[in-house]
């Protein structure tokens, strides 16, 4: 069941409220990229109509909902994302085991394809913050803790970062699916994302999904963008 | 967990339309040739269309051939497939394998015999269903309202989802779920006021009914 793997490991973050931008990107890069990514802001502008909308154009669909609440409530709403047709969505691991076991269950009943990953520690928190909220440090090692946990919990695997896939690697196996945002090809601006490294060296160190926004959407032609960075990664465009 | 509700036999735009409404998990399109709620290619591929992305899509099917499989896939585009007659395990994992799309097979029950192959099957499939066994002489497998002795599968363990099928209405789903711990349940002649002729709302009364008996963590 969990051969899960992307042919293509870009998925290209929708970050935009404007419904018609997303689809016109979604449909430009169908070829180019493995997925779709939509987040909070996507979501809650446009909701289940919007998520059906992405889903339509055929690609994947990745939504980055991170869950957090109580198992029952959490269960009713994977169930719910699942029937809009995402094929992928997160959950944050500190919501603890029985949270995401009934994720994974209520997602699986709708669609057994459905890939659950978890949340460890965002990358807007260091050590300082982990201590202000009660939560043991360093981060690298929370990192890895609750990436244990999520694999003893069911789920496919976890968000990183690219330099946390080694420590991951090595302690979830080689079938665990390593999610990394704030892949930047070189050159490109680096926004929000403190800890970057290129699609060539996500890929080297073992990243299966890539999650790059701007440097695709903002890039004067997102197409040939994202076509550039499908050759860094070695794959062939369709003509 | 809430239980996973499956509407069947979905043959008319305001049933569809009902389906939606009442928030089921998953709605059917049933392709067996004998059934009163029998659809063809177009009728089945505008219903998917009016429903997809509201409700997962079943596409119910009994022993048909590859051909025949793969032309329904085409046109329906469904979530899941439901093999409703004699499949096997080895068929089951065939057609899983050769066409890409998750499938719920279909076991009949009467007596807790007729659970004894339902291992291999539940190795091989998505999802199960276990459905009452047709009276002797039905030409179809479903949809004939009758029910079985829920207890037979209480304490059993399967590794997939499963739903039970078979003689349920708004009236005794609460009680089937408890009496069996349903993951889900299914209904198709519990629902209609005339064989093929479902009522929205006895849609939504059996919809609601099998929401509220949820058992288990209740937070």
């Amino acid at each position: 069941m969990n051969a899960k793997r992307f042919r293509n490991p870009v998925f290209v973050a929708l970050d935009t409220p404007d419904l018609n931008q997303a689809l016109e990107w979604g449909r430009a890069l169908k070829d180019y990229v493995g997925g779709l990514k939509i987040g909070l802001e996507f979501i809650t502008a446009h909701g289940p109509e919007g998520v059906r909308a992405v889903v339509s154009t055929g690609l994947p669909v990745f939504a980055d909902v991170k869950f957090h609440d109580i198992p029952n409530t959490v269960a009713a709403a994977s169930r719910e994302l699942a029937k809009l047709g995402a094929m992928i969505f997160n959950i944050h691991v500190s919501g603890g085991e029985v949270m995401m076991r009934d994720a994974v269950a209520a997602a699986r009943a709708i669609d057994p394809r459905v890939t659950v990953i978890g949340v460890t520690v965002l990358t807007s928190i260091d050590n300082d913050i982990l201590d202000s909220v009660g939560q043991r440090g360093p981060a690298p090692e929370q990192v890895v803790r609750l990436a244990r946990l999520a694999k003893r919990a069911g789920l496919d695997g976890v968000v990183c970062s690219a330099q946390e896939i080694g420590p991951i690697r090595a302690a979830c196996g080689p079938d665990f699916l390593l999610v990394t945002p704030g892949i930047r090809p070189a050159g490109a601006d680096t926004g929000d994302q403190r800890r970057i490294m290129t699609p060539a060296e996500a890929q080297r160190a073992g990243s299966d999904i890539m999650v790059i926004g701007r440097p695709i959407t903002a890039a004067p032609d997102p197409v040939a963008a994202a076509r550039a960075i499908a050759a860094e990664l070695g794959m062939a465009a369709p003509t | 967990m809430a239980v996973l509700v499956k509407i069947c036999g979905i043959a008319t735009a305001d049933a569809a339309d009902a389906v939606v409404r009442a928030g089921a998990d998953f709605a059917g399109l049933m392709f067996h040739p004998g059934s009163p709620r029998r659809v063809d290619l177009p009728q089945a591929a505008a219903l998917a269309e009016r429903m997809r992305g509201r409700v997962r899509l079943v596409a119910v099917m009994s022993d048909l051939p590859d051909e025949s499989i793969g032309a329904v896939i085409g046109a329906v585009k469904p979530d899941l497939i439901q093999l409703h007659g004699a499949e096997t395990a080895a068929r089951v994992g065939a057609i899983r394998s050769r066409f890409g799309v998750p499938v719920m097979k279909v076991v009949s029950v009467a007596t807790a015999d007729d659970l004894a192959g339902v291992a291999a099957h539940d190795d091989a499939a998505d999802m199960l269903m276990f459905d009452a066994k047709a009276p002797a002489g039905a030409t179809r497998q479903g949809g004939h309202g009758a029910a079985f002795d829920w207890q037979i599968l209480r304490a059993r363990k399967f590794q997939k989802p499963w739903l039970l099928a078979g003689g349920l209405n708004a009236e005794n789903v609460a009680r089937a779920i408890r009496a069996c711990e349903a993951p889900g349940v299914d209904v198709s002649s519990g629902v209609e006021i005339a064989p093929g002729t479902k009522s929205p709302d006895m849609i939504a009364a059996f919809v609601s009914a099998a929401r509220n008996a949820q058992y288990g963590a209740v937070a």
